[in-house]
Order: structure tokens, then sequence, then C-alpha cells
């Protein structure tokens, strides 16, 4: 048996410090070893919020990302609410919806615009794309600007919100102020609209590989909030019964948690999965995208995620302009009453990189006792080894002893789920 | 030719590394002035020589500090980017407990990687030239200092506690209303950000130079502000710089 190894030592255009490890069987091109090692260091933030305030938590656990704030502040308040057995008024929801959307829509903008576009044109950064198509990719930077401005104007500050407390916000903008933004977000979508037709025949890549996929389902939105998980479109589960059918497992390689399936299969979260469950429910300008890759859909093909994130995008920038045009809200929060005793919620919202999960417990101090924090990134890991096995077993087109291509192209595989690092590494699992 | 800068994450939640593009994103005509050498995160993750580095993270683990010490090497300027860099931050707040606790409370396996015992800013391990406080560090400040590098100016952080920007802003004192608002011992330059969005001042741009703690606590009595939660507030941001033991003892509260 022939074995031999390939290392990357630091992934780059990913956020946060990672590497990958194969073992390969050049006789009869077979992947023994494929480890996604997550090197960042780990903060402990589910243990160090012990102790802590629930009014705190969701702006602490904010600080787990840097591209991700928003959702997990929201995640965090969502599951401390469920504890506390409060339900919000429906214009706070849309509220919080517009933000995890415009979050979302952040992060997949940064992602196509800066990270993942050189590789749809072998350069190595942004900056040496072709002129016609860098000037297309600054109108992105620039749409992405001003989503930037919609979320500080909303939240106080894009990356880490200053609002978002169990019950609600703390403080809102004025209604006058919320409408002149939407309005004004309705003259980015020709850019829009404009980049995906340059980019949508790059990004077709083919690639069919078998795998499960999962998002937030609730059967009458595309869902970026919901109590239900939504598996290959065929069954729904409750958010009581996540651990049951998603596993974590602390792999001796990583400081990153990793989730299987029912304990052992992998799983794809993210822009693709959410597309593939809840496509009927997106506006008609992104269905009309749609259509021109109808056919390849429901799929778990990595290539096609940057491209799930471009439509996606659309779908979100219509929704949040509508709902920031209609919603009215008049007080930004529900009083909240501290449980009689110790009690125990979940909450989960579709992140960037897909389903996020926390749970946490609640003293009758409103004092934080245990948390539990699982993100897309820990999901998508097992997802993306099988991805990268898959590749060099069935499709790759040269001998698997040029390291160099094989190095590049499982980079490229690896930056099409747009991995979250920081995200991953919150935490190793920890006792309750 | 244009001023060489380096951009590194260290352990953090790369937030300060995306408001750094954040900012060059407003501002794309900047990059005929500038080159980026070094960029995980723009497709450029080799060491290289630069004019400018801009560091966000704390150390905390043996790797953050080997690679530290050698973008000090090949640096002329640093500049610690965010409160992990200045002050080590929410890094630090599982310092609160020890490692040992803190590995028993982990399923079945070690750190793969090596950490230290404590997180440490940046600006404890290496010299550091400027300092750009924040969590996040602050897209306008970070393009207040591109310009004055630019125009060979020295830039100084704003003296004077975020009260002065919150009265400026007229907003309403959320220490007369009992909160543990940490706004007069911080310093400003966040204009007043999470109070106007109704969240108390947690400290993150680190203490004003010229702090006065004995009125400060003058008024915090006077509003009966939970003095205990007071130091809890401080616990998040502060737990690195002396501030935080000082009023502990004049408090005496434990």
């Amino acid at each position: 048996m022939k074995l031999s190894n390939v290392v990357i030592d630091v992934l780059s255009r990913v956020e946060g410090h990672g590497s990958l490890y194969l073992e390969l069987n050049s006789e009869n091109r077979s992947v023994k070893r494929v480890e996604l090692k997550i090197s960042e260091g780990a903060r402990f933030f589910e243990y160090a919020i012990r102790g802590r305030s629930i009014y705190e938590a969701p702006l602490i656990m904010s600080r787990i990302c840097g591209i991700c704030g928003v959702s997990h502040a929201i995640c965090s308040a969502k599951a401390l609410e469920n504890a506390l057995g409060i339900n919000l008024p429906k214009e706070i929801e849309l509220m919080r919806e517009a933000m995890l959307e415009l979050n979302i829509i952040d992060s997949h903008l940064l992602h196509v615009s800066i990270l993942s576009i050189p590789d749809y044109y072998g350069v190595k950064t942004f900056l040496e794309l072709p002129s016609n198509v860098k000037e297309k990719v600054i109108n992105i930077i620039k749409l992405r600007n001003y989503i930037g401005k919609v979320l500080d104007i909303l939240s106080g500050e894009r990356i880490h919100p200053r609002n978002i407390i169990p019950g609600g916000f703390t403080k809102l903008p004025s209604k006058e102020k919320i409408t002149i933004v939407a309005k004004e977000l309705n003259s980015y979508i020709k850019d829009l609209e404009s980049f995906i037709e340059l980019v949508i025949d790059k990004m077709l890549i083919e690639f069919k590989r078998p795998g499960h996929y999962v998002s937030l389902y609730s059967g009458n939105d595309y869902s970026v909030i919901s109590d239900k998980i939504s598996i290959d479109s065929n069954y729904v589960v409750n958010k009581d019964e996540y651990d049951k059918y998603f596993i974590e497992e602390s792999p001796s390689y990583s400081t990153s948690k990793k989730v299987l399936f029912r304990g052992s299969e992998n799983f794809m979260v993210g822009a693709l999965s959410r597309m593939n469950t809840n496509k009927s429910f997106m506006v008609d300008e992104a269905k009309y995208l749609l259509r021109k890759i109808n056919t390849a859909i429901p799929s778990t093909n990595p290539y096609l995620i940057p491209l799930a994130q471009l439509i996606e995008t659309l779908h979100m920038i219509c929704r949040v302009i509508d709902i920031l045009s209609e919603v009215y809200i008049k007080t930004p929060r529900v009083q909240i009453k501290l449980p009689e005793k110790e009690s125990h919620g979940i909450g989960l919202v579709e992140a960037p990189r897909g389903t996020l999960y926390h749970s946490y417990t609640v003293d009758k101090e409103g004092r934080i006792t245990f948390s539990n924090v699982i993100t897309p990134t820990a999901q998508n890991t097992a997802d993306i080894e099988n991805s990268i096995k898959m590749y060099i077993e069935k499709k790759i087109n040269k001998p698997i002893t040029d390291k160099e291509y094989i190095k590049k192209e499982c980079e490229k595989i690896i930056r099409c789920y747009d991995p979250c690092i920081s995200c991953s590494v919150h935490a190793v699992i920890l006792k309750k | 030719m244009r001023i060489k800068i380096a951009q590194y994450s260290l352990t953090g939640c790369e937030g300060c590394a995306v408001s750094l593009i954040n900012a060059l994103a407003q501002n794309l005509e900047l990059l005929n002035i500038i080159e980026i050498v070094t960029s995980r995160i723009i497709g450029h993750p080799e060491i290289k020589e630069a004019d400018i580095a801009f560091v966000d993270g704390a150390v905390v683990t043996e790797h953050d500090l080997k690679l530290l010490n050698e973008i000090r090497k090949r640096s002329k300027v640093i500049v610690a980017l965010g409160t992990c860099a200045t002050l080590s931050g929410l890094c630090s707040l599982k310092d609160l407990y020890d490692q040992h606790e803190l590995e028993k409370h982990v399923y079945g396996i070690r750190l793969p990687i090596a950490h230290l015992d404590n997180a440490k800013p940046i600006t404890e391990v290496i010299k550091v030239d400027y300092q750009l406080p924040g969590c996040p560090s602050f897209v306008s400040e970070i393009d207040q200092f591109m310009k004055n590098i630019i125009l060979s100016k020295s830039f100084k952080l704003p003296e004077g506690p975020v009260c002065f920007e919150c009265k400026a802003k007229g907003l309403p004192c959320l220490l007369d209303i009992g909160k543990t608002c940490l706004g007069p011992i911080t310093r400003r330059g966040c204009n007043a950000q999470c109070i106007e969005y109704g969240m108390p001042c947690w400290g993150c741009r680190g203490p004003v130079d010229e702090i006065r703690i004995d009125q400060f606590l003058e008024s915090v009595k006077k509003h009966n502000v939970d003095l205990k939660e007071l130091l809890k507030t401080m616990e998040i941001y502060l737990l690195k710089s002396n501030i935080i033991s000082t009023i502990g003892d004049k408090l005496e509260v434990k």
C-alpha cells in the first residue's frame, strides 16, 4: 500500500485558523484519513458565561464570532426567552428576522466578493480579477457597505450589536429612520442581479455526492427563526429533540466540536440546505434565478453553495425591504419575569452558515448556570471532510500524486462551505 | 512605493479584522496608496515585511506567542487592533477559572493545541506602537488612523470619558437610574454607541487617562448601583487592567 500525506497548513480566505490533513493511498485512489484541523485557541464561552446575568448573555455570546455576532446574540436571546417562557409580539420577531437576514447578507457578500470569487478566475485575491469582473465585484462591495450601514442603524453596530436582550431590544431607531434606509436598499438590487448573471455559469460545477441537508423549517416561509428543523425535506423534528438526532463529538485533532446526524452521518447546513428546504417560499425575483439551476436542486453539491448564497441574498434583500417598510414597533421589548425555579431553554436561528443552536439553564436570580452552543461550522465539518474524500476518490481528473493540485482543489471545496472557524471554536463539549 | 500593510489575527472573534476590511471597503481608493502584503482573509497568509501590521486577538496559545514575536521582527509599526489586543478582552473571561477546572469539565479530551495559562493582551508581550481599542474596533477610528499615517501625521486616541460624548448627544445618564455604566471611567471615541442604544458602557475602550475614581464611586453609591454587579461588569473587559483591583479594594467587596 502506497501512502502519501497532503497537508495544507494555513487555509487562506477563510475566517479563522484551520488546516487540512490528508492521508492518501495512491494505488487504489482512496482516502485513508481526512481531518479538518481547527487550531484556533479555545475561549470557553459556554463555561465563562456561567454565573452571569441573562441581560448580558446575548451581547457577550455575540463575541463568539466577528462575522455572525448578530446571529449569536439573537439566538442567545431566543434561548433565554424560551427558558423564561416568554413569547414575543409579531413585530419584534419581524425585526429580529430582518436583522438575521442582514447578518446573513453581510456575511454572504463578504464571502462572494472577497473570499471565494478569486477561485473562479484563477487568481489569488480579488484585487487581481479581470477589470470587467472587478468592476462588478466593487458594486457588490458597495452593496455590502450599505447593508452594514442598515445594520449599524438598526443595532448600533453591525459586528457586535448593542441592543439585543431577552424580551426584545433595549432601543430601536425611529420608524422614519428605518423607512428611509429600507427605501434606499432598492437601488442596489440591479447590481446584485447583474453580478449573479456574470458568475452563474462559472459557479455551476457538477459533483454528485450522497449526504443529508438540514435547515430550519416552518411550512410557511423561508425560515430564519423557527422551532422546527427539516432533514432532507423528508422529516421534521422539534428543537427539544435536537440532541437526540444531532450528536456532538470532540475530535482529538481539533479545538472544534464535530456534529454527526444520528451519531455517524455527515450532513450540511447553510445557504444550499435552506434553499433545498424552503425554495418554494422565496420571492419571485429569486425564484426566477432558481429556474436556471432548477434541475440541480435539491442538492448536496458544495460547489453550489456560493451560488445559493447569492440567490438567497437577493431573496433576503427583498424580504428585509418589505419588513422594514412595514414594521411598526411601539414598545421594543416585553417585560420579563424571572423563573420560579431553575429553567432550561433552547433557541434556534439560521446564521449565515446554517442552523445555530444555543441552550441555557437559568436560575431564580436570572443567572446562567449552564450553556451549550452548537455552531453551523461544527455541523458542517464532517460534511466538508466527506466532500473532500468523495472528490479525491470519484471526481479528480489528475493523478493523486499531484499534491499541489490536490491542495488547491481541496482548499476550493473547503472555501465553498465558507467555514467560520472562530465560531466553531467557542469551546469544547462541556459536562452537564 | 505603496505603504505595505499586514493584517494578523491571533485568538479572538476576528471581528476587528472584519472592521479593518470594512474600513478599507468604504475607501477603496486607499488601495492606490497602500498594499496589503499579508492577510489570511484576503488570500495572503504568509508573514511578510510590512510598514504597518494590524494585530487583532489576544495571546491565548503557544502559537499566538510565537507568531506575535515573529510579527514584531517583520513589521516597522504595530497596531493593536481591538480590545482583545489591547486588554485581552473577552479572551480573559476564562481566566476567572483555572485551567484545571475548565479541563475537568471537558468531555474526554484534552485540548489538542498548547494553551498558555492566561490570556494576554499583545501589549503585554511585545512593544506596540499604536492602540485602537474597541469591541469591535471602530471603522471611523481605523479610517482616521489610516489617513494620519498616509499624511505622516501622528495619531492620538481622544482623551476624556465616554460621558463627554453621551452628554453631547443629550442622552439620559444610565448611572442616574442605577445601571452599572462604566462610561465615567472609560475612554471616549465610541460616540457613546452602546448608551445611545440603551446599553450601559462595559468599558471596551479601556480606562481613560485621567481617571477620577473617587468621583465615580461617589456617584455610583449615590445612585444605589449594585457594587457587586459593578465589579462583575468590569470583569468583561477590564480584568487585565489595574482599575478593577483599585476599585475592588476601595469598595471592599469581593
